[in-house]
């Protein structure tokens, strides 16, 4: 396999970085046998917020050029951001991601609530309609 | 006969976990190896640890590696013609190109005039050194000719000394003369150097033996 450079050792990863009851990602590049958490970290590339805002959106961001950087240098993309960046539409979708779905399908179809779903959020009724507007768009 | 079998056969607490680097693991076993299993446990077929989707999931997984490996391929590829593009910008390589000339031209100037102060160098140096050889030349002549020179006068003395030596002819005039010239020391001397001879010798005797102290 070619690789352009020798950072083989890398992994491309989310880290914790929030608090109690508030879960907060860094999309980081480390030597693969360092703890997320609490090893060393090369270079943040971007950060995954879990918790959805008020437009019930989940925030990504990326440095694609460092992505691409490393991913190209031989680094390895673990599976929750092997996901995220197959929802962007940057790589392809992640197996773990079609599963998943499948299952949310199932799920649906026999009537079952589905894990990380959103609660309903208490909004005012002027931003309601703001959002029912994106939505619609 | 693998390595497992072999293992298995005649070390059954220990289990291969690589083939290739002989790593064995002990197992510990809950029981002793003859013992039956349970009754309640006869006839019992475990549950399938593998998901609904796990056949699935193996396809997919293959499919998004190989498509994987394509895109990491494809930015290889393109952070190669960026850093080539780099490299070889016409311009850039124009620029090394003159100033490599540049620096030679220089070089080439500094080794001319360099050059020619080392030939006018030599020039008197070569001068310098035919004189010196040809100084040490008529030195060498000049020593040779005083050292023959030396050797003749040495030969032309033994010559000359060799008409006084005593040949086997005129021996017995020799010994004749030399056993009729007798010295006396028998004297004294006083502060102003005269001698004072026995009174009884004569004074003919007296001259001839100074005479022969004179000649000796």
């Amino acid at each position: 396999m070619p690789r352009f450079g020798l950072n083989v050792g890398l992994a491309i990863r989310l880290a914790r970085r929030g608090c109690t009851n508030r879960p907060f990602y860094h999309i980081i590049v480390q030597n693969a046998h360092r703890n997320p958490d609490t090893g060393k970290v090369l270079e943040e590339i971007g950060s995954y917020d879990p918790m959805v805002n008020r437009y019930k959106e989940k925030l990504v961001s990326v440095n694609f050029d460092r992505l691409k950087f490393y991913y190209a240098s031989g680094a390895t993309i673990h599976k929750d951001v092997s996901h995220l960046l197959g929802l962007s539409g940057f790589f392809p979708i992640s197996p773990k991601t079609i599963i998943d779905a499948q299952r949310n399908r199932e799920k649906l179809a026999a009537g079952e609530k589905l894990n990380d779903e959103p609660p309903e959020l208490l909004l005012h009724e002027t931003l309601k309609s703001e959002i029912e507007k994106k939505r619609t768009e | 006969m693998s390595l497992q079998s072999v293992f298995s056969r005649f070390l059954p607490n220990l289990r291969v976990i690589r083939q290739n680097g002989i790593n064995a693991q002990q197992l510990r076993f809950r029981k002793r190896r003859w013992a039956p299993i349970a009754a309640s446990k006869l006839y019992v077929v475990p549950p399938d640890p593998h998901f609904p989707e796990w056949d699935q999931l193996r396809k997919l997984e293959k499919v998004y590696a190989t498509e994987m490996r394509s895109i990491r391929q494809a930015f290889v590829k393109e952070r190669q013609q960026i850093k080539y593009a780099q490299t070889e910008a016409a311009e850039v390589v124009q620029k090394r190109k003159d100033e490599f000339q540049a620096l030679k031209k220089l070089n080439n100037e500094w080794n001319d005039r360099v050059g020619k102060i080392r030939q006018e160098r030599q020039i008197l140096e070569d001068e310098a050194a035919e004189e010196r050889r040809i100084r040490e030349l008529i030195a060498l002549e000049e020593e040779e000719k005083r050292i023959r020179m030396e050797n003749e006068r040495l030969v032309r003395e033994e010559i000359e000394n060799s008409k006084q030596f005593i040949d086997m002819d005129d021996i017995d005039n020799e010994i004749e003369k030399a056993l009729n010239s007798r010295a006396d020391y028998n004297f004294a001397i006083d502060v102003f150097g005269n001698r004072y001879y026995n009174s009884s010798q004569t004074s003919s005797e007296t001259s001839s033996i100074q005479d022969t102290q004179k000649g000796s």
